[in-house]
């Protein structure tokens, strides 16, 4: 039950923040739309959460949950990205400026998953430090994988070297 | 078209229809899936959007597939055909066209599929080719695009290619354009048609004639004089360039009360 509410949690999070960032406004209708939609977020983290976990002396849902509880930093980045949207008088020069801060969740969410990995899970500090990095490497790959999909980054990569 | 409800509702032609052909939508890089951004285009007063991921219709086809589009505001599939040389709207295509193909292949497959080929926001960076033949291809090109309003140096780009290609191609249609992710509102910068046919093909049609006027918010209209008048007689209030509006309220006190929930002990 807490890893359900935990990943549903990160879902209605990413569906607020993208909704209101995109729209302006929020509505039952418009969250409803964007937590399922969102709700492949969660699902990838399922996977890169079970590589990090792993042979923890936790049960597996039990790991797991406290997994998702380390996705607090990228939740209030999400929303304060939407929100700072939400009131700026000049959104469009915002967007990017804003989205480069994403290197400070991703640097406290390395941090919180080493912690989690040496203080709950019970791995040593090198054991920790492996997995929090293969746990990294994976959701970083996926990210590239999905960009590529998503915004044509190959085109682009080619285009960048050519000049 | 807005009735006495405020619901938006088909207009009858011949008619005056605001667009947008530039957007993304989920999955892609956009954030809103296309029926939610089919309402939001209702919303912003707007009678049809393109979705034009990169590359890519899958949001499109999942909508199709979903039955969640309603019959207007119109939508109509399409993909920004992302290359290493240049960036084209294609719209009203359904087969996705390479992005490794030279530039007047690609328009002509664009157009084979009854398509209209729009380059998209082409300052200097998103359209590298000097090919006059390719710019004679064109349907359009956008000439109003968000990222040049906060930046003259973009806008005159654009205002500098529209005017190259309309040397060589004297009806290319001058479009508005968001290139809607998030963080702008929708149909900040449009286009305005003037139809035959309230329908895709209609808008389609009227986009290869050059019956378009381009919006920029608070630029005014840029287009062929007589389409400008027509248009003006149609227009809504201006576009506003944020989100700044009694319904944002509501919103961030969503947003605040999720992210007290997020930090609770």
């Amino acid at each position: 039950m807490r890893l359900v509410s935990g990943m549903a949690l990160v879902a209605l999070v990413i569906g607020t923040a993208t909704s209101a960032a995109a729209t302006g406004r929020i509505s039952l209708g418009l969250l409803a739309s964007g937590t399922v939609s969102w709700s492949v977020v969660p699902l990838a983290q399922l996977f890169t959460g079970v590589l990090l976990v792993r042979g923890s002396r936790l049960p597996l849902a039990d790991a797991l949950a406290r997994y998702f509880e380390t996705h607090r930093p990228w939740s209030l980045w999400l929303l304060t990205v939407a929100g700072l949207l939400l009131v700026s008088t000049n959104p469009g020069a915002w967007v990017e400026p804003l989205a480069l801060t994403f290197v400070v969740p991703m640097a406290l969410t390395f941090r919180r998953l080493n912690v989690l990995c040496r203080t709950q899970l019970g791995f040593d500090a090198a054991k920790a430090r492996r997995r929090t990095i293969l746990h990294q490497a994976v959701t970083i790959s996926g990210l590239v994988v999905y960009g590529e999909y998503a915004g044509g980054l190959l085109p682009r990569f080619i285009d960048t070297v050519g000049r | 078209m807005l009735d006495r409800g405020g619901v938006r509702t088909t207009p009858v032609a011949p008619a005056v229809l605001a667009g947008d052909f530039h957007v993304h939508g989920m999955p892609g890089d956009g954030a809103l899936p296309v029926w939610e951004i089919q309402r939001e285009a209702a919303r912003r007063g707007l009678d049809v959007v393109a979705i034009t991921n990169h590359n890519d219709n899958l949001s499109f086809r999942l909508a199709e597939i979903s039955g969640r589009l309603k019959p207007y505001p119109i939508v109509i599939p399409g993909q920004e055909l992302t290359t290493a040389g240049f960036h084209i709207a294609a719209i009203g295509v359904r087969t996705m066209v390479s992005p490794y193909v030279p530039v007047r292949d690609a328009i002509a497959m664009i157009q084979a599929q009854g398509g209209v080929a729009i380059t998209a926001h082409p300052v200097r960076k998103s359209w590298l080719e000097n090919d006059d033949e390719a710019l004679r291809l064109l349907d359009g090109s956008e000439i109003a695009h968000p990222a040049s309003l906060p930046q003259p140096r973009l806008a005159a780009q654009l205002v500098e290619f529209h005017a190259r290609a309309r040397s060589v191609n004297p009806d290319i249609a001058p479009i508005g354009s968001t290139d809607f992710h998030l963080g702008i509102p929708l149909g900040v910068c449009r286009t305005y048609l003037i139809v035959d046919e309230v329908s895709e093909s209609g808008v389609l049609d009227a986009i290869r004639r050059g019956r378009t006027v381009a919006s920029v918010p608070r630029g005014g209209l840029i287009g062929d004089d007589r389409h400008v008048r027509m248009v003006q007689a149609h227009l809504g209030p201006p576009q506003s360039t944020n989100f700044r509006s009694p319904a944002a309220w509501p919103a961030l006190l969503a947003i605040v009360s999720l992210g007290f929930f997020v930090v609770r002990p």
